[in-house]
């Protein structure tokens, strides 16, 4: 059976896989179909409607201007999935480029680019984001910059210290004593032996990017609150949680929470599926 | 007599099948004696000396036979009874000592440990058992080298250093898999002349388990042969390499590479796989070059071919039955 | 003109801290090692850990740069060459590992893992790949069968095999070994070397192979280069190993060698005091050497003696 077959075979199998990937994708769709879903436009204010709970015109109640949470998670969800796929998939493209140079090339470039990295990772976060929006103006794009731009370090280090030791692993040696050509041993050989630790690592930034967002969202740098994203709905939620409106930061909070577990779940089941050994 | 096992089976119990990675096997050892388990991987040594220690982990079981150490059954003792025997008079050693060691204690502290825990001697004379007995197995500078760490020592220390730990608490049996297989030749010639030494003086029986016939020879008062799971042959050393009954033990020490060697000779095929091993054929017959009719029946069971010396083989049983008649007609 | 020349090849590691003058150690893993390998020779290179040995056969692959000294291949220099003399070199020298398990990408199958040298130096020729690779496989005496296996599912022996098919791809004439027996049992131990031996017969290929099991290599290989921290103290051919060696190392490794039978475990035996280890001045051996005098500890001594058989020993020599 070829490994592609055995492959979908595996992630069929897995129960967790199923589980993951159906709830990723009623997220998604539930975000995509939004406007489909609910009457409510998400900006839409009605002031006579202010922090109401759970009813049966508004099924997940209202915010401090009388917004529906229920559209407004939903809305919400295109911001914040978005976000959190394309800030890991920066972080990647970037840490991957900057690790598997310098960890094949070794050496003195590889102790200044490490240096740069340790100095950035040294740095308090806030500080670079402060520095990403001298040149940025806040909005969907820059937000995706910012947190690929502050995680893609991790990234980085994670896959130069593979290489590193991958690089003793015997077969690279024989792969250098048959003549393979230096780009094929990175693509061929050390990249497909590190996704195993990438993709762990990403599923672990993507929940954080989701997170990241909704604190730049409170400093005002993410999102503008009137637009809904999950995170600012957490922010915007805060103050009125203390009065007892729960459902204005419970709702948004669960939509975060079951992303990053069905994403967890697939990365698992991607992951064992994956693995020769088994 | 010392240790007698008796018909000990321990089998696997895996999704894919059973595994009798120990079939029916039995030995005696007497007190300051050497038996060497010998076989090639995956015949059942190692789980063997394994078993005797009660360090079989699931799917693994221990199913049946008898495990008689100084007349108490191991097999009806509870977890904790075994714990206190374990070190104490059945002690073992392994192929890896960096892995048996633990690399954040320094050795000295490790075989300190190891003695307090058993004996109710104090600090003070626990390390000096252990400067004595790593002067006797030959490390130079014993009261320096105890406040090493693993790391700082060499294999072949480390494995004098294992072994000393072992020996100190003189357990009535000491179990040693492969010790030497991963150290140079000189050094496991230095081991292996060091062990005959304190043999002299030391009471332990010891199960040396080797797949190298050569260490056998050098070091083992008897001999026992693994196939597969099971023992195919079992006698005196000087009896073995003389005279080897069984086809396999014969294939083995003449598949031994000599120094002058013309022709390298071997053993054609692989062991076979002990996954739902056929139990009613001998599982040597694919690979032996006297298997006949029987062979492919039943499975040979173990019967004394001369004084000292036992092998499981059909030709062996037919030989026996014709010698009889022999003397019966006469 | 021989296949292999090495002259003085050396290759050292500096170890312990540099900065503010602090003295760093300078390990000499192999230190002036000359060696003249004909064609259709086979060189086995002997000795324990630490010697060298494997850090040679790196330096010959160029897997690694020596310090000093010089690499020659059918006249050629190695180390200056430009690319095109590095790829036909690659094409002539090949290496088969001792582990064999880490010697493939655990990722690959075996139809990749022989196309990966094939598609190397038969680019362009993806049609005929298959057919090559059955060929190989069936003389290394492996089975069409495992094409789509990966290295775990095979066994110990069978991997091995696979290395040294894939070794041949690219048609070498000195095959490099290092410590390729070394993790298989006795049984199979016999049954490499026997495949090795046809091997050498049917492809006219040199050998230089590597491993600290005596028998085995004086079996396959015509001369013997024993080696002891970083330097080599003997070469002979392998009818001297028996009866003629001279050097106290290589006496004392031949002593090591356990007995064939047990009523000879009682010999007298040369035992070496001490671990492996080799000393910076004078002879590396002579800490550990029986028949050590002042003069080997203050100087080297060189290779000297007839033809086939140089030995480095001072008091041999005289």
């Amino acid at each position: 059976m070829s490994s592609k077959n055995k492959f979908w075979q595996r992630m069929n199998k897995h129960g967790m896989a199923r589980l993951g990937l159906a709830i990723l994708l009623i997220l998604i769709a539930l975000s995509l179909l939004a406007p489909f879903l609910t009457p409510y436009e998400p900006t839409e204010v009605d002031l006579y409607a202010v922090d109401q709970g759970p009813s049966w015109t508004h099924p997940l109640g209202t915010d401090n201007l009388g917004r529906d949470v229920l559209s407004r998670c939903l809305y919400g969800g295109r911001v914040s999935l978005s976000v959190g796929f394309a800030a890991v998939g920066v972080s990647l493209v970037v840490g991957i480029l900057y690790g598997a140079s310098s960890g094949f090339v070794g050496g003195w470039l590889d102790r200044i680019l490490m240096g740069i990295v340790d100095g950035l990772l040294a740095l308090p976060n806030i500080l670079l984001v402060v520095a990403f929006y001298l040149f940025l103006e806040p909005g969907l794009a820059s937000v995706v910059l910012v947190i690929g731009g502050t995680s893609w370090m991790q990234v980085a280090r994670l896959v130069r210290t593979q290489f590193f030791s991958l690089k003793q692993q015997d077969f690279i040696q024989a792969a250098r004593v048959l003549a393979t050509p230096n780009l094929k041993i990175i693509i061929r050989h050390l990249l497909p032996n590190c996704f195993v630790s990438i993709m762990v690592i990403s599923i672990i930034n993507i929940g954080h990017a989701i997170i990241t967002e909704s604190t730049l969202s409170f400093l005002g740098l993410g999102i503008p609150q009137h637009e809904p994203s999950w995170g600012n709905m957490l922010m915007g939620g805060q103050m009125t949680l203390l009065n007892g409106s729960w459902w204005q930061t419970v709702f948004p909070g669960l939509f975060i929470v079951f992303t990053v577990l069905s994403i967890n779940f697939l990365g698992d089941a991607i992951r064992d599926a994956l693995d020769v050994r088994r | 007599m010392v240790l007698e096992v008796k018909n000990l089976q321990t089998h696997f119990f895996t999704p894919k099948g059973l595994v009798k990675a120990v079939d029916k096997v039995s030995f005696s050892l007497e007190p300051g004696k050497v038996l060497g388990l010998v076989g090639e991987s995956g015949c059942g040594k190692s789980m063997t000396g394994l078993s005797l220690l009660g360090l079989v982990d699931p799917p693994g079981k221990i199913v049946a036979g008898e495990i008689l150490l100084g007349g108490r059954n191991l097999l009806n003792l509870g977890e904790s009874d075994l714990e206190r025997i374990r070190g104490k008079e059945i002690a073992m050693i392994f192929q890896d000592p960096l892995s048996s060691l633990n690399p954040i204690l320094t050795i000295g502290r490790q075989i300190t440990e190891t003695i307090l825990s058993h004996t109710s001697m104090t600090k003070g004379q626990a390390w000096e058992q252990g400067i004595t007995w790593l002067r006797r197995l030959g490390l130079p500078h014993p009261e320096k080298r105890m406040k090493y760490y693993p790391f700082q020592l060499s294999g072949g220390m480390r494995q004098r250093v294992m072994i000393a730990t072992a020996l100190a608490l003189q357990p009535q049996v000491l179990i040693a898999d492969e010790p030497t297989t991963a150290l140079d030749l000189t050094i496991q010639a230095q081991i292996i002349e060091e062990i005959k030494l304190l043999q002299r003086e030391n009471a332990s029986a010891i199960i040396f388990i080797t797949h190298d016939l050569g260490v056998v020879a050098e070091l083992a008062d008897q001999v026992a042969v693994m196939y597969a799971g099971s023992l195919v042959e079992y006698g005196e050393v000087e009896q073995i390499f003389d005279h080897p009954r069984h086809p396999y033990t014969q294939a083995l020490l003449n598949s031994r590479m000599k120094l002058g060697e013309k022709k390298a000779r071997f053993i054609p095929g692989l062991p076979p796989n002990l996954l739902n091993l056929p139990s009613n054929q001998c599982a040597f017959a694919p690979r032996c070059p006297k298997a006949s009719q029987p062979c492919w029946k039943k499975k040979p069971s173990l019967i004394p071919v001369s004084t000292n010396q036992q092998a499981a083989c059909h030709l062996l049983e037919s030989q026996g039955r014709s010698k009889e008649n022999a003397v019966v007609g006469a | 003109m021989p296949l292999l020349e090495l002259r003085e090849v050396s290759k050292y590691y500096l170890q312990g801290q540099g900065l503010f003058g602090r003295k760093k150690d300078v390990i000499r893993a192999v230190d002036k090692v000359s060696l003249n390998l004909n064609e259709g020779e086979s060189l086995g290179l002997v000795g324990e850990s630490g010697c060298g040995k494997s850090t040679l056969a790196k330096l010959i692959l160029k897997l690694e740069r020596p310090n000093k000294g010089q690499i020659i291949f059918r006249g050629q220099d190695i180390l200056s060459a430009p690319w095109g003399v590095l790829y036909s070199y690659r094409r002539q020298v090949q290496l088969v590992f001792q582990d064999s398990f880490s010697a493939f990408n655990p990722r690959m199958r075996v139809r990749e893992i022989m196309n990966e040298p094939l598609e190397n130096f038969y680019p362009g020729q993806k049609d005929s790949y298959l057919k090559q690779t059955c060929e190989l496989l069936e003389l290394v005496g492996l089975h069409q069968n495992c094409l789509d296996n990966y290295p775990h599912e095979l066994s110990g022996g069978q991997r091995q095999r696979l290395g040294i098919a894939r070794a041949l791809v690219s048609q070498p004439k000195l095959l490099i070994c290092d410590e390729a027996i070394a993790n298989l049992d006795v049984s199979l131990q016999g049954q490499m070397l026997t495949l090795f031996q046809e091997l050498k017969e049917k492809l006219g290929l040199s050998y230089i192979f590597i491993s600290h099991n005596l028998p085995a290599v004086q079996y396959l290989a015509d001369k013997i280069a024993v080696m002891y921290g970083g330097k080599i103290v003997e070469i002979l051919t392998r009818e001297q190993l028996i009866k003629e060696a001279k050097h106290p190392y290589t006496l004392s490794l031949l002593d090591a060698l356990p007995v064939s039978h047990p009523r000879e475990r009682n010999r007298k035996r040369l035992l070496l005091k001490g671990e492996a280890c080799c000393s910076a001045h004078g002879c590396r051996f002579h800490p550990r050497c029986p028949e050590a005098q002042e003069i080997c500890c203050r100087d080297e001594p060189l290779l000297s003696g007839e033809k086939d058989h140089l030995v480095a020993c001072h008091i041999i020599s005289t």
